[in-house]
């Protein structure tokens, strides 16, 4: 699950303040340098969807940073925020797939994204995103606060959250905590659960 | 040669922040396809990908001329071809921008003429 970023931070750094200055070729090097271990993440960490899907995700991506290098603001590592953001468009592209199958789509189950998401919600914390406008503001203002200063680990641990996973295994593993009692693992994940809630609510009251 | 990077460049073609959607229009105005259009640029076709997922020169002279010359450099192209495709392509983007907008004013226009 755990996966690192295919440049250095001062790397990352450097390709971010040259997409905020519109570099030309900076999104070119942005997708050559992201897209395969992007997609290549999402594959492993979502093993339910298939490959062509998940690179149909990471493109998106990979796209919308190019477009609104902003959103992801300075300190915030570009690699977290891609696979953060790739996978909110890849549970799009799921549902999406689902509901050409045949099933309908219930408000609760969309998540965000901004093209056309509905909400942004983990089993404790909701928010409604009912226009573009509205999910470009949760992307521009929301997420930078709620990723800001967390550990990649937390970062990961959020997006488990934001997915409604609920087996402590999983976050235990993310954390690297699984050596430790079950009780003891149980009681990390959920002090864990309550710091990332409560900066949801605090993210979404500020911004 | 990267079969996903192309991939992307493709989807790329329509996103006029991306030169993708500019070269498209250039390469269906000349009739070409990647491969000839690569080999005017003087690169090869993996290459060219990359070029496509540059964003699009800005409008303004100076700034266009700069960012030609940026990419141009970036991927030892030539940087004339290069200007000429961009120019080109945007014109024929505005161009069909500008059609669809004329039409959908007819229409609506025609729609309000119409009696119900």
């Amino acid at each position: 699950m755990k996966s690192e970023s295919p440049l250095t931070p001062e790397q990352e750094a450097e390709l971010h303040r040259r997409l905020a200055a519109r570099d030309p070729v900076a999104p070119s090097q942005l997708a050559k340098h992201f897209l395969d271990p992007l997609a290549q993440h999402l594959v492993r960490a979502k093993g339910e969807a298939d490959e062509p899907m998940c690179y149909d995700a990471a493109t998106e991506a990979l796209f919308n940073l190019s477009e609104r290098p902003e959103t992801c603001i300075s300190g915030v590592s570009l690699w977290n925020y891609l696979c953060m953001s790739a996978s909110r468009d890849l549970m799009n592209l799921r549902r999406k797939a689902k509901s050409k199958k045949g099933s309908a789509i219930s408000l609760d189950s969309v998540e965000l994204s901004s093209q056309d998401g509905k909400c942004l919600q983990t089993p404790d914390f909701r928010i409604e995103i009912e226009t573009k406008e509205e999910a470009d503001r949760v992307r521009r203002h929301l997420l930078p606060i709620v990723l800001q200063d967390l550990a990649e680990a937390e970062q990961q641990a959020l997006e488990l959250l934001i997915d409604r996973v609920k087996e402590t295994s999983r976050y235990a593993e993310v954390l690297g905590i699984t050596q430790l009692s079950l009780d003891e693992q149980e009681k990390i994940v959920k002090r864990l659960k309550d710091k990332l809630n409560a900066r949801l609510k605090r993210a979404r009251d500020e911004g | 040669m990267n079969a996903a990077l192309r991939e992307m460049a493709k989807k790329a073609e329509s996103r006029p922040f991306y030169l993708a959607a500019s070269l498209r229009l250039y390469m269906d105005s000349e009739g070409m396809n990647e491969a000839a259009l690569a080999k005017a640029l003087g690169c090869k076709e993996d290459t060219l990908a990359e070029v496509r997922l540059c964003r699009a020169p800005r409008g303004e002279a100076n700034e266009f001329q700069s960012d030609v010359d940026r990419i141009a450099a970036q991927f030892a192209i030539h940087a004339t071809v290069l200007a000429e495709a961009c120019r080109r392509g945007e014109v024929l983007r505005k161009m069909r921008e500008s059609t669809t907008t004329d039409a959908g004013a007819y229409m609506a226009a025609r729609d309000q003429e119409d009696p119900v």
